[in-house]
């Protein structure tokens, strides 16, 4: 066991973000003429959605709801397939990938989920150690066998964010803000290269919102992720994040800082989405 | 004029109705308490007068003797108890344990959100679940006396058969209040679809599946003391040979045993459901 001392030294860098200065000029993520229609749909959730995303770099989607947020991120990792259009994370193409190829790709891509998405009678420890169980031996995934060099990490990050004392509770026990504060560290524990974070302050409140928002901010750029990040909130938008992508009825049109974006362009982006799509 | 006619602001017409609702109510209460009725006077009329060997009953201290030869029961048949005591105990934990792995592809093929094999396999699996618990574990014994011959083997064989219904049923049903959230999580780093099931499946069934296993345990302990009437091993087995031997105190003192097993069963049940469930 570890000291809370001991833990608060380690931190939490994972090897693989110590990029080349060269690969910092390439895109991480490419996403090209992307959509999306869901089995029934009458229309496209997504309308040839396309941008780039630079390695570490902090980008805030904003849009009303059922612009088509949630589902850019989950056509990113392929919890929703895209129709048609491209996803490239650096030099591989995600939507051309299957089976173990998926798999092994989305463990470059962490995700923090609106609900937490944990799984409640685990410990917090345990939820976060799940965030490698896809990279560890098969058995050992069965039997939640870790190396105790990985539970040291995984303690560390969980002290990093505040919950070192917590990490033998179970999760359903914790409050709404400290559970995804574990959804957090379990998604950064991937060592991932992009994190897809989907609404993380949706059901928490202001003051705690904007404590969440700062840990993803900060825990990103320790560890060099980029991270692409669903928020509804304008006003948190505009504190975290230097670029906004804005999304309305499934098109981009807002690509830039957030400083470009004035209110009556807010009042476009929000204002009277086409109410079938929501 | 009620009171609550009388109060201002009271809403006449909301009132009628809510008279005329409640007479309906008072209407059916009635109609089913004569159907009841009825039908008792109508299966005493025609099943137990006529059925009933009213001659041989003789009279009050008759039935009362005939109660009394059961009384008080004989303790000198406790030291060969312990050893059909401890096999129905067997037969209910085993035929347990075997029904709970018997019901897990039928609780997998049941439940509506899966149906891994389609409506055929649905279909199949509801059909299995409604004829296990349809058919009584007497007859399910009987069954297996006849398949396997007397014995333990069969009655675990009957216990088994007998608790996929409800096993599976509770199982299918938890498995389709399934939390898919967790399991969305999972597959978005990457998780093998085994990894998903063990982590986020899994422990979502677990409290539901043993909670359901230490019930229909705690039930079978009573089917398994039975079971012997019929030749399927444990107590019964002594019980019938009591009753046939006319020993009435040694049958009382066999119901005593199972009652004792049966008490034990429940408070160990209530528990070990309070610790998991």
């Amino acid at each position: 066991m570890f000291e809370s001392s001991e833990m608060a030294q380690l931190r939490f860098v994972p090897a693989r973000h110590a990029a080349p200065a060269a690969a910092l000029a390439e895109p991480l993520l490419q996403v090209e003429n992307l959509r999306v229609r869901y089995p029934g749909a009458p229309e496209d959730v997504l309308r040839g959605v396309g941008f780039t995303l630079a390695p570490r770099e902090f980008v805030a989607v904003i849009g009303a709801s059922g612009s088509g947020k949630s589902t850019l991120l989950r056509a990113i990792n392929r919890l929703v397939e895209p129709s048609a259009g491209s996803v490239r994370l650096g030099d591989i193409e995600v939507t051309a990938l299957q089976g173990g190829a998926l798999r092994r790709c989305r463990r470059r891509m962490g995700m923090i989920f609106q609900e937490f998405n944990l799984i409640e009678r685990y410990r917090v420890l345990d939820n976060v150690l799940l965030g490698r169980v896809g990279s560890q031996q098969a058995l050992r995934a069965l039997f939640s066998i870790y190396p105790a060099t990985m539970i040291a990490e995984a303690a560390a990050l969980l002290d990093r964010v505040g919950l070192g004392a917590f990490l033998d509770q179970r999760v359903d026990a914790l409050s709404g803000g400290q559970r995804q504060r574990v959804g957090i560290c379990r998604a950064l524990f991937q060592a991932p290269e992009l994190l897809l974070v989907d609404e993380p302050t949706s059901s928490l409140d202001p003051r705690i919102a904007n404590d969440i928002m700062a840990q993803i901010r900060d825990l990103a750029q320790e560890s060099g992720v980029a991270a692409l990040c669903n928020i509804h909130d304008v006003a948190l938008a505009r504190q975290f994040a230097s670029r906004v992508i804005a999304l309305r009825d499934g098109i981009i049109v807002h690509d830039g800082p957030f400083d470009e974006l004035d209110e009556a362009a807010l009042g476009g982006i929000y204002a009277a989405t086409d109410r079938s799509r929501l | 004029m009620s009171a609550a006619q009388a109060m201002p602001g009271s809403n006449p017409a909301a009132l009628a109705r809510w008279r005329q609702a409640r007479r309906r109510g008072h209407m059916a209460v009635l109609a089913v308490t004569s159907l009841l009725l009825a039908l008792s006077v109508w299966a005493v009329q025609g099943s137990v007068i006529p059925g009933t060997d009213w001659r041989r009953m003789g009279g009050f201290a008759e039935v009362v003797t005939g109660f009394g030869r059961f009384l008080p029961p004989d303790p000198t048949l406790l030291p060969t108890l312990f050893e059909p005591a401890v096999q129905t105990i067997l037969i209910a934990i085993i035929g347990t344990l075997l029904g709970a792995v018997m019901s897990l592809p039928v609780a997998v093929l049941g439940a509506a959100n899966l149906r891994p094999l389609g409506m055929p396999g649905y279909l199949l699996a509801r059909g299995l679940m409604t004829m296990s618990r349809s058919i009584h574990e007497i007859v399910w014994a009987l069954i297996f006396v006849s398949a396997v011959g007397l014995g333990a083997f069969a009655g675990i064989l009957a216990l088994a058969c007998r608790s996929v219904g409800f096993v599976s049923k509770l199982l299918a049903e938890a498995i389709e209040r399934i939390d898919m959230r967790p399991v969305e999580a999972m597959k978005a780093q990457g998780a093998r679809p085994l990894d998903m099931v063990r982590h986020a499946i899994v422990p979502q069934l677990l409290p539901i599946g043993l909670g359901t296993l230490i019930f229909e345990w705690d039930i079978n302990v009573n089917r398994a003391a039975v079971l012997g009437l019929v030749g399927a091993g444990g107590l019964g087995l002594t019980f019938h040979n009591q009753l046939i031997a006319s020993n009435y105190a040694g049958v009382t003192t066999v119901l005593l045993t199972i009652l004792a097993i049966i008490l034990v069963g429940e408070a160990i049940s209530v528990r070990l459901r309070r610790r998991l469930v």
